[in-house]
C-alpha cells in the first residue's frame, strides 16, 4: 500500500458522489492510493463493516500511517 | 481548399495533411447565433432576456437567470440528476456528425468574467451524449468546468459523469481541458491547465473518467450547462453569468 504522492496536490476541490450515493464537496486535499489485489483481499477479509472495532488497531494504523507520512512531507515542503 | 458544412455554416477549408497541425485556434462560442438550442426543464433561465437568455458581445455570452429562492440537488451538475439549464447542438466536424463509436479528443476553455456574474455558480462546456437526458447516466457529459462562490476564489477543472475536480486559485483567469472519450471504453476524464490573465500557468490537474456508462447509437452533441455551484446555492432573480468559451474538437482514426 502507497500513497502516489506525485498526485498529491492542494486547493483542490472534489465535488461528487461517494459508495452510498451521498453527494459531496470536500475543498483541500486529493491523494491517490495504490494497493494490491492481495491487500485488498486480505483487508476485506478481515473486515466487519457492522463491528465497530473492525478493522483491527493494527490495520488502521497502518492505513492511517501511508496517508499521514504522505501529507506531513507535503505540508513541510508546501507551508 | 475545401468548401466544407460545418455546424451549419459553410466554411472554407485547407484540406487535412493528417499529422499534426501547428496553431489552431479555438472556436468561440456564440449561444445567440441560432445553431445551439435551450434545454432548461424547469424555467431557471430568463429567456426574456437576449436571445433565449443570453446576449453575446466582444466573445463574451451573458446569461440572465429566474429566481432559484431554494437550492437544489437537481440543478447542481455534480450528482445524479442533471436538471440544469444547458444549451446543445449537434457536434459535427467537416460536415460529419460525431458518432458515440468516434474516439474523439478535444479542447475546451471556459474564461468567466466575474465583474458580471454574481452568484455561487457553477459551468460546464464540453460535449454529451443525450443533452435532453435528466440524469447522468443519460446525458453522459465530459467537459471543463468552472465553479465559484462569491467573495472565494475561482475553482477551474473537469467534470465527467457526475464528478468534478477543480482547483482554486485566486488568480486563476481561465482553464484550458483537454477531453478524450469513445464509446464504452472511455468516458473522458480530463487534463486541465489553469492560467493567469497573462497567459502563464498557475495549477494543472486531471480529473478522473468513468468507465463503462456510455448509451449505443447516439450521435454526440456539444453542450454548455450552468447553474448554481451547491445543492444549497440559490439564485436571486436577474443574477447573470457571463463567460468566454470555446473548443477544438477531432475524432481520431485509431486503426
Amino acid at each position: 500500500m502507497k500513497v502516489d504522492y506525485s498526485s498529491l496536490i492542494k486547493d483542490v476541490a472534489n465535488a461528487s458522489l461517494d459508495e452510498n450515493d451521498d453527494d459531496f464537496l470536500i475543498e483541500g486535499y486529493s491523494l491517490k492510493i495504490c494497493l494490491s489485489y492481495d491487500e485488498v483481499d486480505a483487508l476485506l477479509a478481515a473486515y466487519d463493516p457492522v463491528d465497530p472495532n473492525s478493522p483491527a488497531e493494527a490495520t488502521s494504523r497502518e492505513i492511517t500511517r501511508v496517508i499521514l507520512n504522505a501529507l506531513k512531507k507535503y505540508r513541510e515542503s508546501h507551508p | 481548399m475545401a468548401l466544407v458544412l460545418d455546424g451549419g455554416k459553410w466554411v472554407l477549408q485547407a484540406p487535412s495533411s493528417g499529422g499534426s497541425e501547428y496553431d489552431k485556434t479555438l472556436t468561440i462560442i456564440d449561444l445567440t447565433d441560432g445553431s445551439w438550442t435551450l434545454y432548461d426543464p424547469d424555467s431557471l433561465i430568463d429567456t426574456t432576456y437576449g436571445t433565449n437568455g443570453v446576449t453575446f458581445a466582444s466573445d463574451f455570452n451573458t446569461i440572465q437567470f429566474n429566481n432559484l429562492a431554494v437550492g437544489s440537488s437537481n440543478y447542481n451538475w455534480v450528482g445524479s440528476v442533471h436538471r440544469a439549464p444547458r444549451w446543445y447542438k449537434t457536434l459535427t466536424i467537416n460536415g460529419n456528425d460525431v458518432a458515440g463509436e468516434d474516439t474523439l479528443t478535444g479542447v475546451f476553455r471556459i474564461e468567466d468574467d466575474d465583474t458580471v456574474s454574481d452568484f455561487n455558480r457553477r459551468l460546464i462546456l464540453g460535449w454529451s451524449e443525450d443533452p435532453t437526458a435528466v440524469a447522468a447516466s443519460g446525458t453522459i457529459i465530459t467537459a471543463a468546468s468552472y465553479n465559484r462562490s462569491e467573495g472565494s476564489a475561482p475553482l477551474h477543472g473537469a467534470f465527467s459523469y457526475q464528478s468534478d475536480s477543480s482547483i482554486s486559485d485566486a488568480n486563476g483567469a481561465y482553464v484550458v481541458a483537454n477531453l478524450m472519450r469513445k464509446k464504452y471504453a472511455d468516458l473522458g476524464g480530463g487534463y486541465y491547465i489553469i492560467y493567469n490573465s497573462s497567459d502563464s500557468v498557475l495549477r494543472v490537474g486531471t480529473a478522473g473518467g468513468t468507465l463503462g456508462f456510455n448509451n449505443a447509437g447516439v450521435t454526440m452533441k456539444l453542450i454548455v450547462g450552468v447553474g448554481p455551484r451547491l445543492n444549497t446555492s440559490i439564485i436571486p432573480a436577474g443574477s447573470l453569468f457571463k463567460a468566454k468559451l470555446s473548443y477544438l474538437v477531432s475524432t481520431i482514426v485509431t486503426t
